[in-house]
């Protein structure tokens, strides 16, 4: 393109600024002469690795960093198969690991140039940082970090399943002819687990948040990590190291908070039948975690504990109890545990519920189908009163009638079973 | 008992009677023609043989076997032919082929909408089911599960999508899709017509990207085009892939005799040459069918029409077999339902806007009623395809509307048969588009110094993208440096991406977006008040937010429509080809437009009536575009005086703005028509032609090199209107001797016009 053309071309470009969706700043800049390169000795350091060590007695929040060896090795006093259990890992074995990226999407165009990592290492913890000071030098960033992870086998991130680790793999699969697959690491994300234990008590789960409510860690001069793409923008621009200093301290923040939040979780899920340093809301999210994972015994232990203290969740934790129970086959249990806590249960989706559970344990199991039928009929009651409570005529019919009327014929009673469906629903209304 | 009339018999009513024999002004009968087939190619599977045996096929039409052959000697290829010819199979026969062959092999079909890509995956997966082929194909687009689309990238065969879902979705992230990359062979664009203007300049850079990509991969996918008939399939199919396309167009289909007749309504308003509303001669002529259960398909322009039609036709029809309305975004199972009607005869009639234009099969009929020309050759075309069998005749009538359009193509058959259909106009190295599409490319994979992108040289673009702080160089290569994702903030229906939304409120709770409207079509588009046409549904706009570019708009039924003032002050930046001549000259270039909308007009639809007016507060807009100017000699002003001159070129500008898109095939809002009396940078006479889109899509080069022609339509536009003085169908009504001035005019320019040399 010849000088003339090629002037031509920014002029036209400098027109068209509005209708490409950028601000106007009438070509002023764009006319100037650009400045001259980076020079190239900056950028034949492609990839600089930064590492750092910490005593295994320093204090990262409520933790001292050597305590994550307990945490590893206190998943071998419960025999759970839990998600965040590492039975057959030794602490060496972890990689808590975080990226920095420039931007949140998934596509093609998102570069991770910072990848961090912190393990145990000669009784130390090392975090190491490979960060990419030039672009064209992704592949040696690969590369050097597929060495220097080299042992590790395990995975410990902060949403890393939905973010780090998939983008990871995306820039992988640009270079994978020119660098060594990926080791299969086994992977802990830690952001579900915070979203079980604490949704409902956060404002959010963003890992600033459980640090400070839940780790009592704190950051001193640290940039929020959404700043972390426009300061490697700046690096790139001006080439100086000290532009990106604050993303590699930050990163080495979130490395070593990861380390104390799977150290304090581990202590709340693997050590949930402490009296100490967990809560009952904890408590009964941990329980429930272990009832969705089918771990019947396990959870019906953590809601005993919570069944036989007083405060808000005694309830809801004996009525969990009674399931755990009953999948385990202690009808006796579960019926006792649920009788008792039927005078106290007055919400009625709940109330409903236990009520046909005891129903049918007294049908099916003991074969008491009078007491089946009173307990059927109080279920009736509930879920009338839920529906005069909503002050509307039900949506479907009542899912009772039938255990009634097979009750009823069970019990060879004469007469037809009381209908539960709109009719009624108009008399009560009179 | 009611005896009915045969299709023949009420062609002959129409010959014979006063009520309508009058006004069909032109009856064309177009021959039939028979199949011719050959044998199945050598080559072909004995599964797909069987497959097309079992179907009752026993030899492929000639088209089909000549897009065979192109392909299976590795060449490109865009078959043209006319609806229900058998078209798919140009493309469906040769990937089944090669993945009989190759099963590791991927293809990709693109088709304009969601819709047609749902239809085609239907009939798709029959043949590939009755063949028992092990070939998985399926949809790419917003309604895909994400579960089933991790599937689809790893291990399907042939994904079937959208432009925009491979602008958006697969190209920004194919790292996702390396496999399928890796095994590309074939690229399939079904509609290739449809890829003009604006949409069809994005749709080129998709593509430069999409090559690009699986260059990355190792792969240099071919090609395998359909379009229906347009002048220019080849230019336009190279321009698109960017490499050379062989064309198939010897229709081997058969087609029964079809009659075409041009209805024009009569004139009721002789000074206002205002016509008979077309509706109501819809309404008659389509009755003549109906009633003689001859199955008839009636397109309306607009929903309302469609609506008003309906209702029309079925308080005349009572007892009948029903007539249903078929509109837009109907489910593939509603359109099964009324082609099995129509099949089985429990439906008489359907009712349709445009939305049926689009090769969506509803099978054939006997009848076809366009109310109102439909904008260009190629969809009267399509729509006009809509009736005739293989075997018995078929009628299409024509009934032209009281716009200048209508009325010119009514009063000049030949241009409908007589020449080619429209060209169709891409300009994929548009600037603004160009450098939008160049951010998605450098997004997907780093430029490297030298790279061309398609066949244009980018190292300009890129430094300015760099400037920007957009993209970052470094060793040779342009890096992505920005936390944005280029792809979501371009829109390949428009040309620029300061877009104002369109919000429907019509429900409250279910408020929706249902598009987006560049800025400067929007001062004249969406102003308060304005009634929005939307796939041919009515919508007013409730409240226009300019500062936070969204227009609010709800549902309505009216009988109008509004037209908006634009105050336009035009000025030529650079001029990049004259045509100088003593008396007239020609001139291309770029232009800056600063326009304002001042105030609207409410225009009832048939009679184009002014029937209220209001002020329209917007601040101004500039827009840098290209156009085509035709400039008087300066003597003029002494000849004819200011005041006159003025009004004859006001007058003239507005015969172009009906002619000129006739010409060269885009919806008359994507050209804009000015006069100046005296032009800024020359202070001579001129009329401007410009592109609305930022840049231009060609429109106005194409209006230069036929400027001759132009002059000639327009001449004859006037001459040949029955109005006095000038009426909305040519000059305008701008003043009771507008006609005059500019036959005036157009006299002075046709005596001298001038040399080209630009
Ligand atoms: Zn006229």
């Amino acid at each position: 393109m010849s000088d003339d053309r090629a002037v031509l071309l920014q002029e036209r470009l400098a027109r068209y600024r509005a209708h490409l969706g950028m601000a106007t700043d009438h070509g002023e800049r764009l006319l100037k002469r650009r400045e001259t390169p980076p020079s190239a000795l900056a950028e034949s350091d492609g990839v600089t690795t930064v590492e750092r060590r910490f005593s295994l007695s320093d204090r990262h929040g409520r933790y001292r960093l050597g305590q994550f060896r307990d945490a590893v090795s206190a998943w071998q006093t419960v025999d759970a198969d839990h998600p965040l259990s590492a039975p057959h890992l030794a602490a060496e074995d972890l990689l808590f690991f975080d990226t920095e990226t420039t931007g949140l999407h998934h596509g093609a165009g998102t570069l991770i140039f910072l990848l961090g990592y912190a393990r145990l290492l000669d009784e130390a913890i090392v975090v190491r940082q490979h960060f990419l000071a030039s672009p064209a030098a992704e592949k040696d960033l690969y590369a050097t970090f597929l060495e220097g992870a080299r042992g590790g086998q395990h995975l410990v991130t902060y949403n890393g399943k939905a973010f780090d680790w998939p983008l990871v793999c995306s820039r992988h699969a640009l270079l994978r002819r020119e660098v060594p697959d990926l080791p299969n690491f086994g992977h802990f994300d830690l952001l579900p687990a915070c979203r079980r234990l604490w949704e409902s008590e956060l404002p959010s789960c963003r890992l600033a948040v459980v640090e400070r409510e839940k780790l009592e860690v704190i950051r001193v001069g640290d940039i929020p990590g959404s700043m972390a793409p426009a300061q490697y923008f700046a690096y790139l621009r001006k080439q100086d190291f000290e532009t990106i200093r604050p993303v590699l301290a930050h990163n080495v923040m979130d490395v070593l908070s990861l380390i104390t939040l799977y150290t304090h979780l581990s202590v709340l899920i693997a050590g949930y039948r402490r009296r100490e340093g967990i809560t009952n809301r904890e408590r009964m999210a941990v329980s429930r975690w272990y009832e969705s994972l089918g771990q019947w015994a396990l959870a019906g232990e953590g809601y005993q504990i919570v069944a036989e203290s007083a405060g808000p969740w005694q309830l809801a934790a004996r009525v969990a109890l009674g399931r755990c129970l009953k999948r385990q086959g202690d009808w006796q249990g579960s019926l006792s545990t649920w009788e008792a806590c039927l005078p106290h249960l007055q919400v009625a989706p709940t109330r409903e519920a236990v009520l046909v559970e005891v129903a049918k344990i007294y049908e099916h199991r003991l074969g008491d189908n009078a007491s089946a039928y009173r307990y059927a009929c109080q279920a009736r009651d509930a879920w009338r009163a839920k529906w005069r409570a909503l002050r509307q005529p039900p949506a479907s019919p009542c899912p009772h009638d039938r255990r009634l009327a097979r009750l009823q014929a069970k019990l060879g009673c004469q007469g037809s079973v009381e209908q539960g469906g709109t009719r009624n629903m108009a008399m009560d209304g009179r | 008992m009611q005896v009915r009339a045969s299709l023949r018999e009420v062609l002959q009513r129409f010959q014979d009677d006063e009520r309508f024999k009058n006004h069909i002004t032109y009856w064309k009968t177009i021959p039939a023609q028979s199949a011719r087939t050959v044998p199945f190619p050598d080559d072909l599977d004995w599964k797909i043989r069987n497959t097309l045996q079992q179907q009752g096929i026993s030899a492929v039409y000639t088209h089909q076997a000549a897009a065979f052959a192109h392909v299976r000697q590795g060449r490109n290829v865009v078959t043209v032919t006319p609806t229900a010819s058998g078209k798919s199979l140009c493309y469906h026969l040769p990937v089944l082929q090669r993945l009989t062959e190759a099963p590791e092999t991927r293809t990709l079909y693109l088709f304009p909408t969601k819709a047609l890509a749902q239809d085609q995956k239907s009939e798709l997966q029959a043949l590939v089911e009755e063949a028992g082929l092990p070939i998985a194909s399926e949809t790419y687009d917003g309604d895909t599960p994400s579960s089933t689309r991790q599937k689809i990238r790893t291990a399907g065969n042939i994904v079937i999508t959208n432009p925009d879902m491979l602008h958006t979705a697969i190209l920004p992230h194919h790292t996702q899709w390396v496999s399928f990359f890796e095994h590309l062979e074939y690229v399939v664009i079904d509609e290739l017509h449809t890829y003009r203007g604006v949409f069809g300049s994005h749709v080129a850079n998709v593509l430069r990207r999409l090559k690009r990509i699986a260059a990355y991969y190792g792969g240099a996918p071919q090609f395998i085009c359909t379009s229906a008939t347009i002048a220019n399939p080849q230019e336009l199919a190279e321009r698109l892939i960017e490499a050379p396309v062989e064309v198939v167009d010897n229709n081997g289909a058969p087609s029964a005799t079809k009659h075409f007749l041009f209805y024009n309504p009569p004139v009721v308003n002789h000074r206002l040459n205002i016509r008979r509303s077309a509706l109501l001669e819809a309404r008659d002529i389509a009755q003549q069918f109906l009633q003689n259960r001859i199955q008839t398909i009636i397109f309306a322009r607009s929903r309302v029409r469609v609506e008003l039609l309906l209702t029309y036709l079925q308080h005349r029809q009572l007892g009948a077999p029903p007539i249903r309305a078929y509109r837009g975004g109907y489910l593939p199972s509603e359109r099964r339902e009324i082609e099995r009607g129509l099949r089985q005869g429990d439906i008489l009639g359907v009712v349709s806007t445009n939305a049926l234009e689009l090769g969506i099969d509803i099978g054939q009929l006997e009848a076809c009623v366009i109310t109102g020309y439909p904008g260009s050759i190629a969809s009267t075309w399509q729509q006009a395809g809509r009736a005739g069998r293989r075997q018995g005749e078929s009628v299409v009538v024509l009934i032209g509307g009281s716009t200048p359009t209508d009325q010119y193509v009514l009063q000049h058959p030949e241009y409908f048969f007589g020449r080619s259909p429209e060209t169709a106009r891409i300009n994929p190295d548009n600037l603004i588009i160009l450098v939008d599409h160049l951010k998605c490319a450098a997004y997907e994979l780093p430029f490297t110094d030298g790279e061309r992108f398609g066949g244009v040289e980018v190292g300009g673009i890129l430094e300015f993208l760099r400037d920007a702080q957009i993209l970052h160089h470094a060793q040779g290569k342009w890096f992505w440096m920005s936390d944005a994702f280029p792809a979501h903030e371009i829109s390949l229906r428009s040309a620029s991406q300061e877009n104002v939304v369109i919000i429907d409120i019509t429900h409250r709770g279910s408020e929706r977006v249902m598009g987006e409207m560049d800025r400067f079509s929007a001062l004249t588009l969406l102003h308060e008040e304005a009634i929005y046409l939307h796939h041919a549904e009515q919508f007013q706009v409730e409240k226009l937010d300019y500062a936070e570019k969204k227009a609010y708009v709800r549902a309505v039924q009216v009988d109008y429509y509004t037209d908006a003032n634009l105050a336009v002050e035009l000025r030529v930046l650079s001029e990049d080809a004259t045509t100088p001549g003593e008396r007239i000259a020609f001139g291309l270039g770029e232009v800056s437009v600063h326009a304002m909308a001042t105030i609207f007009k409410k225009i009832k639809l048939e009679t184009h009536e002014n029937i209220g007016s209001g002020p329209i507060h917007l601040p101004a807009e500039e827009l840098h575009t290209s156009a085509a100017w035709m400039t008087f000699s300066e003597d003029l002003f002494h000849q004819m005086g200011p005041a006159d001159l003025e009004q004859g070129l006001v007058g003239l500008a507005h015969v172009f703005q009906h002619v000129a898109p006739l010409f060269v095939l885009c919806d008359p809002a994507d050209l804009h028509v000015v006069a100046q009396r005296k032009a800024v940078h020359s202070g001579e006479p001129t009329i401007f032609l410009y592109d609305r889109y930022p840049g231009g899509v060609g429109l106005s080069e194409q209006v230069y090199h036929d400027f001759e022609r132009l002059l000639t339509e327009a001449q004859s536009v006037i001459e040949d209107c029955p109005c006095e003085a000038g009426c909305p169908a040519c000059t305008g009504m701008g003043s009771a001797r507008s006609k005059l001035l500019a036959r005036t005019l157009l006299n002075h320019a046709r005596q001298g016009g001038g040399e080209r040399v630009g």
